[in-house]
């Protein structure tokens, strides 16, 4: 089961509109979007303890070291949990209700869960710990978001 | 804490404005009339009070303490302070009034707080626009509202525990439903129709497996508490109600992360620590309690705090809200005013409002037989503030 992101990119740029528009990064997200742009998983870790740490802090919160290393973790994930959204929370979700979203456990980073729109339809039967596979997303902002898909085979 | 028996501060008045579905006046308005009958309530006037307390990421841009002051009433204030957010700042608010009054820094300290989510383009759900993080890498997944934050959990919880989905929706279907009993009792609730399983099962989905009834509804309105010396609440009109402890709790993940990268997801660690540091403060033990009012923003956030304040064991907790509990009447009522899921979505304030009701012994229909000692849970995103609340002797 494959498919795109379910949320186009006018609705992601509406989306991120919602937030402060000024608010800046503490940490640059750039390592993550250029990996999301080639679909694959690219996380900061840790230079004091070794530790990913997803999202990226000012300070590491296990050993208040400051810097980062970003690493390319491959592109394999698990479910770790979902929802489907019927209600629109926003208002340009209204046209694209029901989607699926989900947080995404890393299959090589596994203290780190990733959000993502599920390119699924919503009446996919999902599972959690199914094997899910990385792909470019939407482009946001100048950079890219990373979204996932169940892997080629459907675990029921 | 340490002061004399005079100086021990006490609530001594509650005040509520109306609750509703979309007010027709400025917020402003709301809590004000919240304030005054606060103050009606202790027996005093805006001249006694000394200190303001409040949270710190709703108010200051919704009624700055400022703003109140300006308002030309409290003219003898001499501290003005912000807590933590949301439902543990307001805890903390408490907690921090309390504090000075015991310190004899001041006599007489106000509470505030209110929302106006009810009016306020984009509800509730656009609060956390302002973390870049939530921006750029939740809402442009489209992953933005509490209602999709929980019903992950939800999710999970049940995964973890064993349940299948349709188990987990029986036990939140059982807090929705014996929490709107408890509505059923209260005049101030919004939701007061009685609610049957079938009503709650057939009701619409919001985000899966999440429907419109695990959900609280979005409301207006203000509530305050005025605290003063035990000295001078004795002079009060109502009963005075004592903090025998309160404790906090926090995760050291920031508003971005909390609802994604806990550790021990969906479970709250610093939900324990609250809890159990106000019960070591109190000196009590959960067996002691006679009710609990537990932030009930979703059916799920209160089954977590239920099993995360210690009332019952992790995973158990649809057992325990299967049993005789909740419901007024119950070995343990919980939320006796319908909670945030039926009363009003308050963040708690409600919930304190409430505990002293029942400790005057003044809840009306919801009253709980010889209430001594109430338990108070009030949750934000990544704090929690725990209350032990006892009738004064």
């Amino acid at each position: 089961m494959t498919g795109s992101p379910p949320l186009p990119g006018e609705v992601v740029d509406a989306m991120r509109a919602l937030g402060s528009a000024t608010a800046l990064h503490l940490v640059p997200l750039g390592p993550h979007f250029d990996g999301a742009a080639r679909g694959r998983i690219v996380l900061p870790w840790c230079a004091g303890c070794g530790s990913a740490h997803w999202y990226p802090a000012l300070r590491c919160p296990r050993c208040c070291e400051s810097g980062w290393v970003w690493r390319d973790v491959g592109t394999e994930a698990q479910l770790d949990t979902w929802t489907v959204v019927h209600h629109a929370l926003a208002p340009a979700l209204r046209e694209h209700v029901p989607f699926t979203v989900g947080l995404l456990v890393p299959v090589n980073a596994p203290t780190v869960r990733i959000v993502s729109a599920l390119g699924v339809p919503a009446a996919a039967r999902l599972s959690i710990g199914q094997a899910m596979t990385a792909r470019p997303g939407p482009e946001v902002d100048g950079g890219r978001l990373l979204v996932f898909t169940a892997a080629a085979t459907d675990r029921r | 804490v340490g002061s004399s028996p005079a100086r021990t501060a006490c609530i001594a008045g509650v005040g509520e404005s109306a609750y509703l579905p979309r007010a027709e006046v400025p917020f402003v308005h709301l809590q004000l009339d919240a304030i005054d009958a606060a103050l009606d309530d202790a027996g005093l006037t805006p001249a006694d009070v000394q200190a303001i307390h409040t949270e710190s990421l709703v108010m200051p841009s919704l009624l700055s303490t400022d703003k109140l002051i300006a308002l030309g009433r409290f003219g003898n204030v001499r501290a003005a302070t912000y807590h933590s957010a949301y439902g543990a700042g307001i805890g903390q608010a408490v907690v921090a009034a309390a504090a000075a009054i015991e310190a004899g820094q001041v006599d007489t300290a106000l509470v505030y707080f209110g929302v106006d989510f009810g009016s306020r383009p984009g509800a509730v759900y656009a609060l956390h626009g302002v973390h870049p993080l939530k921006r750029d890498l939740e809402f442009t997944q489209g992953f933005v509202g509490q209602p999709a934050y929980f019903a992950m959990f939800a999710r999970r919880y049940a995964h973890r525990y064993g349940m299948s989905i349709d188990e987990l929706r029986g036990a939140l279907c059982e807090i929705a439903v014996r929490t709107r009993a408890n509505a059923t009792l209260n005049k101030k609730a919004l939701r007061t129709t009685v609610l049957t399983p079938r009503d709650y099962h057939r009701a619409r989905v919001i985000a899966d497996p999440l429907g419109l009834l695990d959900c609280s509804p979005i409301t207006d309105g203000a509530a305050a508490i005025v605290l003063t010396t035990a000295e001078r609440a004795a002079d009060s009109p109502h009963h005075p109600v004592e903090i025998l402890g309160a404790g906090y709790g926090q995760s050291l993940l920031d508003e971005s992360g909390v609802f994604t990268q806990n550790p021990d997801y969906p479970r709250l660690p610093f939900v324990r620590d609250s809890a159990d540091r106000a019960f070591a403060a109190a000196d009590l033990t959960r067996s002691d309690v006679d009710l609990a009012q537990i932030y009930d923003c979703f059916t799920i956030s209160m089954l977590l705090q239920l099993e995360d304040m210690g009332l019952c064991e992790p995973g158990e907790g649809p057992a325990f809200v299967a049993g005789d509990s909740i419901r007024v009447g119950s070995a343990l009522p919980v939320n006796t005013h319908g909670g945030l899921l039926s009363q009003a979505y308050l963040m708690g304030i409600n919930h304190l409002v409430e505990a002293v009701h029942q400790l005057r012994g003044v809840a009306g229909a919801a009253q709980v037989h010889d209430a001594e000692i109430a338990l108070v849970g009030l949750l934000s995103a990544r704090e929690h503030t725990t209350l032990l609340l006892g009738r004064e002797r």
